[in-house]
């Protein structure tokens, strides 16, 4: 996803040959400039996104299955992750689940983001009147405690699936991204190569897309990561309070009944151990994502490997200039 | 502006909401004669009288002189009277540990970006994978290994039940020993945000003209790392303050869901599950309104600590 | 003053006679040998600074001059460890012999030695610096008193008191009233802001300044006012100066000795009296040829082709033979060494064994292709109108700020072939009246005429059919074209914008048909390139192709050449001279820089707040001003040639101004 949303010239790779190999290329092109944070990141989104295609196949026991037993296991070789207190497999619920908790940030990712190109680049680009309205908007959907809000909204509708759910989110999560593209696009606006486009004729729509757009391409990718995040840790924390279709399997259900079967007095740490970490794992594969794409876009967060030892010791940036007199000490 | 939007949103949920709010109220109480379901559909505020507009109106003064209503799961008790009970308990826990976590984080992000390679900065990234954490996961885990394993610290209410509330030694101290494990939570997922923040907007203010202005003058290293760089790299973060509210709050909540501890989002928590429509709607309101101070706080600071804000409003 | 036995603050406020200064110990100061400073990166190492020697001698002022990425910031900082990692000193020796420190450094302080602590003892105290942009160089959280007392507070022991009535003293030195102590830097303006920078640099009588471009951006007025400040406050206070700039005609006003840098080395360093006379490096030659100058007869100008080289090359011989007209073979193996130059004033050393003093340059350097013969205008005969504005205004802001009126009641009129200068200082609206003729912005009054027919450009309409006929270059080549597009596609959108009207389809022939046109050589190689991969004379001749691919009638050019390096600035204005004649093209050319207007326009309109004080002829108008302001703007700019008969070893600047009979009187 966003690998290839990084790809930055369209132009060059019509140039080298058939798109989909130029494509490719790019990603690889992409891929190799990523700073290590990002690729792991990536590596264990992926790994994500893969259980929640297949998950549900390679499940090895049907998750709802109930037995006779009313304390929970811990993990055997029948059960790798242990059972709940009525003999549900943990493992297989949470390959079940993974899918619903990965297409709620998911998607809402995407429409938050959307939502938030939308309404940043309108305001930035059109400014005067449109700018404040939308800006106060933003603003004031902005500090609205966003948890309270889908709780009390979502009291009235205790048990409604993800649809309702991604929907909230995606009309409260939007702003954050707006905000910091607003910004970026006021900035772009007046630059150079902008009036120079207009100066050449462009319609604004083109300056929009070709101009504008490209040149966010770092922050658009930074605000659907940190939507994504969002989104993962608030529905995960709505149906960890039951506010959601508990029928449906999902990481925050299985913490759910975990919280209602009282796991954490029972000791039977295997119960919300395992999918709570599943789901730190994916936010920090998200954190680790946004990290890198920081450092891609301000290379100063980023330690230049040369840079970091000269000579014998560590130097900070306040420090007065280095003298190593020596050169071959200094290639040491 | 942004009050108004909250009263307003507040105003609309329950009557954009499918099906009857007040059916659902009423049948929790059976067998009524129809003049006491009057009485009290008066009461809990859900009896529809005039146009949308003036119940607007009737809404609106009924905020401004916090007549929120009467809760039903504890009736007859105002809402306004629970809020009054539970709020105390968040605002110390929340605001203190929010305070703190806010300034050592800060503190360590000036000396993680200054000392650059040092150790801290080394630590850092693993610091903030914390805050990619579900902050009710990380209290369960705490609740798990620091009060059910090793016993250490109570968890469950804000203080032992059975001491009378008040200036007493051993409230307090009960008070404080219960607070110790869901403050550690919040400030162990939020720290590293403003960490982060703080260490990246010092790398770039190091950078800056004026703090090598302030190297070559010869100034101390406290001098240029605090009043030069720090005091500068500082902005961005108290102005994310204000936007970062909204999330520390709605942790807060979990956190207290799971830790039962008595404030106002577990008060909220049971009013969803109960189906207590006015106190959850009250419950909003004041963390609606409490999140906005809050958020002015913040921006006042912010004019305080930026000279070039201030003369901009002036104008 | 304060205490008398307080010999610091008794220091700065006693006038020292030259006398005493001549006296002073015979050495240099500061004494920089063989300074290597090299820049880590994944790619190799960047060696800003090879080798470089410099003394400087107790009240003097060094100049030290160069193109962008020269390395000559980068020696002045390295030279006092400012630099931050990863730029290292590889190489050589700094060491400062101050009086003040003689007792317990008696061989002189050791700069590339000392400790962390040793520096803070040194910096300030003793060598104090006078940074480029004082936008940037001032904390914008706090008052400006606190700026100037923490630096006073860090070196000596005062009273608060003393302190604070200092920081009053220093303030009204350098001319702003004492009130101005509470101001944050925002409230200040851009002169203010250098002027407060210069007291801070002062406050602790250092013994040494460096100043790094400490007017550049200012306007020329002003820029004149503040050296003339700093120049008597060193004939008061005798410290000593290395002035750092681009600019070598202003080094030619200010500096006792000038060194010039090429490439990380120095190529020349000399006596600023044999500079005036015509230089001997090939490159200071180049750089003296580069400035139009604004008195004495319009001779040619010669610029310097090409673009400075990679700095990570290690590759043996002169730098600069690339770009060299009297360039030859053994130029690809000879190192650059600094030698005396023969028959030249002792301290006059050049780092080219070819070339001596006088000698005529070849007939292969390029000259700027000058519109018009000397000091005639054709006058608008037989040249068809295009475009006129007439009383145009522009007014911004309104509400409780009041209206501000940039532009009120200006008329010009551009004939196809002819160059019209608009020159004036910053905010003097003479780019807001780009913006308006361009349609970019809405004029608030006035009227714009093309082909003698109203039109209104920033109408929706309108604005494709105008944008054929008049087009803009940018002035910042760097920010005009889009990093993420190729020039490729910079010019195939042009094209195709307009190609229902030109007739010309966006193909590759065309794209290189103005590739061609623009001189961008071999179009294989620039075709396919991004901005980044291009220099900036690159980038801009991009813009101008740009510009033609419309096949406008006007072009309007705002400042095209400054944001370039002077030796870049001649070939692009040749270009567009070359263009004018090729195309008939009528161009507005807007500048600050008077001098370059005299030599490229055939009339020049002088602008000053929003109006048009004087206009006229080219040669006429800079020869015979009329107007005070135009005069003021003349007598500001530098210029060389003024000084042809000056004493060698003062300052030109208060010879000219007879200022340095009022400091010997003081």
């Amino acid at each position: 996803m966003s690998t290839a949303t990084l790809t930055p010239s369209p132009t060059r790779a019509a140039t080298i040959g058939g798109w989909p190999l130029a494509f490719l290329r790019g990603v690889l092109a992409t891929w190799r400039r990523l700073p290590l944070k990002a690729k792991i990141g990536i590596t264990i989104l992926v790994l994500f996104i893969l259980v929640a295609i297949f998950g549900p196949a390679l499940a090895p026991y049907n998750p709802n299955t109930t037995t006779t037993q009313s304390v929970p296991e811990a993990p055997n070789i029948h059960h790798l992750f242990g059972t709940d207190s009525s003999g549900g497999d943990i493992l297989s619920q949470m390959l079940t689940g993974t899918r619903s908790t990965v297409i709620v940030g998911l998607v809402t990712g995407v429409v938050a983001t959307i939502l938030s190109v939308l309404v940043g680049i309108a305001a930035g680009y059109l400014g005067g009147y449109a700018d404040e309205g939308l800006s106060l908007f933003s603003n004031i959907v902005l500090v609205l405690p966003v948890l309270p809000l889908l709780i009390v909204i979502l009291a009235y509708e205790p048990h409604s699936g993800s649809t309702v759910t991604i929907a909230l989110l995606s009309a409260l999560g939007w702003p954050w991204g707006a905000r910091v593209i607003r910004a970026q696009t006021m900035s772009l606006r007046n630059r150079d190569f902008v009036l120079a486009a207009r100066e050449v004729g462009e319609p604004a729509w083109r300056i929009i897309v070709f101009e504008l757009m490209p040149n966010q391409i770092g922050l658009i990718a930074a605000s659907f990561v940190g939507t994504v995040l969002y989104a993962i840790l608030t529905s995960v924390a709505l149906a960890f309070l039951g506010l959601t279709n508990l029928s449906v399997w999902s990481l925050g259900v299985i913490l759910y009944w975990a919280q209602s079967g009282s796991a954490v007095e029972l000791g039977a740490w295997w119960w919300y151990v395992f999918p709570g970490m599943a789901v730190a794992f994916l936010g920090m594969s998200l954190v680790l994502i946004n990290f890198g794409l920081d450092e891609l876009s301000n290379p100063r967060l980023r330690a230049s490997r040369s840079m970091r030892k000269l000579g014998r010791r560590n130097w900070r940036p306040a420090d007065p200039t280095p003298v190593i007199l020596d050169y071959a000490e200094l290639n040491r | 502006m942004a009050v108004w939007a909250a009263v307003s949103i507040n105003f609309m949920i329950p009557r954009l909401m499918p099906g009857n709010a007040i059916d659902s109220v009423l049948g929790r109480f059976q067998n009524l004669t129809p003049g006491v379901v009057k009485s009290l559909e008066v009461e809990f505020g859900f009896h529809p009288k005039g146009s949308i507009f003036s119940q607007y109106i009737q809404y609106w003064n009924d905020v401004i002189h916090f007549n929120l209503g009467v809760s039903t799961s504890q009736y007859p008790t105002h809402v306004s009277t629970i809020i009054g009970q539970t709020l105390p308990w968040t605002l110390a826990l929340v605001g203190v540990a929010t305070v703190l976590s806010f300034t050592i984080g800060t503190l360590l992000g000036i000396v993680a970006g200054w000392r650059r390679g040092g150790w801290l900065d080394r630590v850092m990234p693993g610091l903030t994978v914390l805050q990619a954490m579900p902050y009710f996961f990380l209290a369960l885990l705490v609740i798990y290994l620091f009060a059910i394993k090793l016993n250490w610290l109570p968890y469950g209410q804000g203080y032992q039940l059975g001491l009378t509330e008040g200036f007493n030694w051993p409230f307090i101290s009960s008070a404080v020993t219960h607070s110790i494990l869901p403050a550690i939570t919040i400030i162990a997922t939020t720290i590293g945000g403003w960490m982060l923040q703080m260490r990246n907007v010092m790398l770039t203010t190091i950078s800056e003209d004026y703090v090598l202005v302030a190297q070559a003058k010869g100034l101390s290293t406290r001098r240029v790392m605090f009043t030069y760089s720090a005091r500068n790299a500082i902005l961005p973060n108290i102005a994310g303050f204000a936007l970062a509210l909204g999330f520390v709050v709605a942790g807060a909540l979990v956190m207290e869901i799971v830790f039962s501890y008595p404030g106002i989002g577990l008060t909220l928590y049971n009013a969803v599950t109960s189906n207590d429509y006015p106190l959850t709607q009250g419950i909003f309101l004041v963390i609606s309104l409490a999140v906005l101070t809050a958020s002015l706080l913040a921006d006042v600071v912010y004019a305080i600590a930026d000279p070039r804000a201030r003369s901009r409003s002036a104008f | 003053m304060s205490t008398a036995s307080d010999p610091t603050a008794a220091a700065l406020t006693e006038v020292r006679s030259t006398d005493q200064l001549r006296t002073g110990p015979a050495g240099p100061v500061l004494e920089i040998r063989g300074l290597d400073i090299a820049y880590r990166s994944d790619l190799g190492d960047v060696r800003a600074v090879r080798g470089v020697d410099l003394a400087l001698h107790p009240g003097k002022v060094v100049g030290l001059c160069g193109e962008s990425g020269c390395g000559k910031s980068t020696l002045a900082y390295g030279a006092v460890r400012l630099l931050r990692p990863p730029a290292i000193v590889t190489g050589g020796s700094v060491v400062y012999h101050g009086k003040r420190l003689e007792d317990r450094h008696p061989g002189g302080f050791d700069v590339l030695a000392a400790s962390d602590a040793g520096l803070k003892e040194l910096r300030w105290r003793e060598i104090a610096i006078v940074f480029q942009s004082a936008m940037n160089s001032l904390n914008p959280v706090l008052r400006v008193e606190d700026q100037i007392m923490d630096g006073i507070r860090a070196h000596m022991k005062m009273g608060h008191e003393q302190v604070h009535e200092r920081a009053r003293e220093l303030i009204e030195m350098v001319g702003i009233e004492p009130e101005r102590l509470r101001a944050y830097p925002h409230e200040l303006s851009g002169g203010m802001r250098q002027r407060v920078m210069i007291a801070m640099a002062l406050s602790v009588d250092p013994e040494v300044v460096i100043m790094d471009e400490p007017t550049t951006g200012l306007d020329v007025i002003v820029q004149k006012e503040i050296l003339r400040e700093v120049l008597e406050l060193k004939a008061r206070l005798g410290f000593s100066v290395l002035f750092i700039t681009h600019d070598l005609s202003l080094l030619l006003e200010v500096a006792d000795q000038v060194v010039v840098m090429y490439a990380g080395q120095v190529v020349e360093t000399a006596p600023t009296i044999e500079v005036r006379t015509g230089g001997t490096h090939p490159y200071t030659r180049g750089l003296l040829g580069s400035f139009p100058r604004l008195r004495g007869p319009r001779v040619q100008l010669t610029g310097i082709p090409g673009a400075p080289p990679d700095l990570r090359s290690t590759a043996a011989g002169c730098p600069f033979q690339p770009r060299c007209a009297f360039a030859r073979d053994a130029c690809a193996t000879v190192d650059m060494v600094l030698a005396p130059v023969a028959g030249a004033a002792a301290g006059h050393l050049s780092a080219c064994p070819f070339v001596a003093p006088g000698e005529p340059l070849p007939a292969s350097a390029i000259a700027i292709n000058s519109p018009t013969g000397v000091g005639s205008d054709p006058g608008t005969e037989g040249s068809e109108l295009v475009l006129s504005g007439v009383d145009l205004r522009k007014d911004y802001g309104g509400g409780r700020r009041g209206v501000v009126s940039a532009v009120k009641g200006v008329s010009l009129d551009l004939h196809r072939g002819r160059v019209v200068a608009l020159v004036g200082e910053s905010g003097s609206g003479k780019s807001t009246i780009a913006k308006l003729l361009a349609g970019q912005e809405r004029r608030s009054g006035g009227h714009i005429l093309l082909d003698g027919k109203e039109i209104e450009p920033s109408r929706r309409g309108e604005f494709r059919r105008y944008k054929s006929e008049v087009q803009m270059v940018f002035q910042d080549p760097f920010a005009s074209l889009n990093p993420l597009h190729t020039v490729r596609y910079h010019l195939q959108r042009a094209l195709s914008v307009h190609s229902v009207r030109t007739g010309r389809k966006p193909t590759v022939t065309e794209i290189d048909r103005l590739l061609d046109q623009v001189k961008l050589n071999p179009v294989e190689k620039f075709r396919d390139a991004y901005p980044h991969e291009l220099s900036g004379g690159q980038r801009q001749r991009v813009s101008i192709a740009r510009a033609l691919a419309a096949e406008p009638r006007v072009l309007l050019a705002d400042e095209p050449v400054s944001m370039l390096d002077v030796s870049i600035r001649l070939e692009i204005l040749d270009l567009i001279a070359e263009l004018r004649t090729k195309f008939r093209l009528a161009i507005l050319y807007i500048t600050h820089d008077i001098a370059s207007a005299r030599y490229f326009a055939d009339e020049i309109l002088v602008m000053n707040r929003g109006e048009i004080v004087e206009r006229g002829p080219a040669e006429a108008l800079v020869q015979n001003p009329t107007h005070p302001y135009t005069q003021l703007l003349i007598a500001s700019s530098p210029d060389p040639d003024t000084f042809a008969s000056e004493v060698p070893g003062q300052a030109a600047m208060f010879v000219r101004d007879g200022l340095a009979k009022e400091v010997a009187s003081e």
